[in-house]
């Protein structure tokens, strides 16, 4: 993605990368990417937030044909980050899907070839 | 107090890959089938629906114009795989609501145009931007669904076995060759566990109905169908988390169809569902409430919905088999459940099938689980 979108999506503190969240003041909803008007309730009073740097696989699946622009294969993943999903790759040593419930944590790589190929990814905690 | 509305004659055209024509001759050609077989007179037509997710600008007129419909009220309806159950549901609101006698809805798509591979999906969507493709979205549902229920790829594998079976039967099938647990299993990966086989063929192919209040209808002469729900929802949009082994879309469609038929769910003798991905048919069987949750795949391979089984679910081998041209498929759904409800399905035929359900779900854009679902509930006519 482009380094706008990157950094209105992300903030980094050191090496750790954390994810911009927008938490609506009136009905509470947290939204990924952030957004200015709330989609649930319409109300413009939203905060700005991140995201716990804790996050958990929800599901995830290698992609052996994937979308125009994307080497096959790649590692896909729903992550659990505080009250929000989000989707994104997840970078494993072998390349392999990894099982429901493994802690992960995020960091910057590169998802495509480009000038705009850098994203938020997931690798495993540990 | 709505007007009886019936289906009074349908036609699917083949399903398969023909890269030779376009969307504009398969409709236009379904849509001569349709008018022969009914002999209806196209003057009496009050207004057209045509669904399609790739064909372009006024499909709808394209293909119309070319079987002598043109001047009344044409509308080309996009809601990805659900774009053929809308326009047969706006068809329905029509007569229902006394504004029209006679309706055709068509269902068209030519993905041979859009080369090989997976479908493209909406550009700019956060997830798309992820390279996130439907099957890799179902691979996902699929991990979480044999993780949650302790199932197996071999209980994913069945659905595929099923419903090729049903399909070998069906002349109108996009693939008829039926397949076994070992051949869907070993084919080759496509996103883990999903291989080849568990993903429904992209497809080109048309379907039309004729939808018609009570006195034209009998006019016509042709065996009837009645429409006792026609129910269309769009996806509820959030990013907090939520359950791929849910469709949430589903539930409530199939939940507002049946209070509207005023039948239950255990009633229905046969359901078309949206099979594009074999774990796709063992969610959308729970979320409708047909199994409780999480069983599903233990009454699949038990029989419970083979033709002959307590309620037959994709007798017509589903997307797996018939094929899947997007915009056609909710279309063809209530093609193939006509011929059910008047004991004309052939070597199809589920014995005894009185009032049957059809399901289309889909469109992947983040944040909702699908973007439209459309459920209809149809009975024999009296």
């Amino acid at each position: 993605m482009s380094e706008a979108d990157l950094s209105s999506y992300t903030v980094s503190e050191g090496r750790e990368v954390f994810l911009r969240l927008s938490r609506c003041r009136c009905c509470g909803a947290g939204w990924f990417p952030p957004v200015d008007h709330c989609p649930t309730c319409r109300s413009d009073d939203l905060s700005p937030t991140t995201a716990p740097g804790a996050a958990v696989v929800y599901a995830s699946t290698v992609v052996r044909v994937g979308a125009a622009g994307f080497d096959a294969p790649y590692t896909l993943a729903y992550v659990d980050v505080g009250d929000v999903r989000v989707l994104a790759h997840l970078r494993t040593p072998d390349g392999a899907a990894v099982a429901p419930g493994t802690p992960v944590r995020l960091t910057v790589a590169r998802i495509r070839e480009g000038p705009d190929g850098d994203s938020y990814v997931f690798v495993p905690a540990s | 107090m709505n007007h009886r509305a019936f289906v009074a004659g349908v036609a699917i055209g083949q399903f398969g890959r023909h890269p030779e024509t376009n969307a504009e001759e398969l409709g236009a050609a379904t849509l001569r089938q349709l008018l022969a077989e009914t002999s209806l007179d196209v003057g009496r037509v009050d207004r057209a629906f045509v669904g399609s997710t790739y064909s372009g600008s006024l499909i709808g007129q394209r293909v119309l114009r070319r079987v002598g419909y043109s001047g009344p009220p044409v509308f080309t309806v996009e809601n990805a795989c659900a774009s053929g159950a809308s326009a047969v549901h706006l068809g329905w609101e029509a007569i229902a609501g006394g504004r029209a006698d006679v309706v055709i809805a068509v269902g068209v798509e030519h993905l041979s145009g859009l080369g090989r591979g997976t479908l493209p999906l909406t550009a700019g969507d956060v997830e798309i931007k992820q390279g996130l493709v439907m099957p890799a979205a179902y691979a996902m549902r699929a991990q979480r669904y044999l993780y949650e229920h302790g199932a197996t790829t071999e209980d994913l594998a069945r659905v595929v076995v099923k419903n090729r079976a049903n399909g070998a039967s069906n002349p109108r099938a996009h693939l008829r060759q039926a397949v076994t647990l070992e051949e869907v299993l070993a084919a080759r990966m496509i996103a883990d566990p999903l291989t080849m086989l568990h993903c429904c063929p992209n497809s080109d192919g048309a379907a039309a109905v004729v939808l018609a209040g009570e006195g034209v209808a009998r006019d016509l002469g042709t065996p009837l169908v009645e429409i006792l729900a026609s129910v269309v929802r769009s996806g509820r949009f959030h990013t907090a988390p939520r359950e791929l082994t849910w469709a949430d879309i589903t539930a409530r469609t199939t939940t507002a169809a049946l209070e509207q038929a005023r039948v239950g769910i255990g009633d229905l003798d046969l359901i078309e569902l949206h099979d594009a991905f074999s774990v796709a048919e063992l969610v959308h069987l729970e979320s409708m409430g047909v199994t409780p949750r999480g069983k599903a795949f233990q009454a699949l391979a038990d029989g419970t919905f083979e033709r002959d089984g307590d309620v037959a679910v994709n007798p017509s081998g589903g997307l797996l088999a018939r094929g899947h041209p997007v915009g056609a498929t909710g279309v063809a759904q209530i093609a193939e459940t006509y011929w059910q409800l008047t004991g004309s399905a052939g070597d199809l035929q589920v014995p005894g099938a009185e009032l049957a359900l059809t399901h289309v779900t889909g469109g992947g854009i983040f944040g909702v689980d699908n973007g439209a679902c459309g459920v209809h509930i149809l009975a024999a006519a009296a």
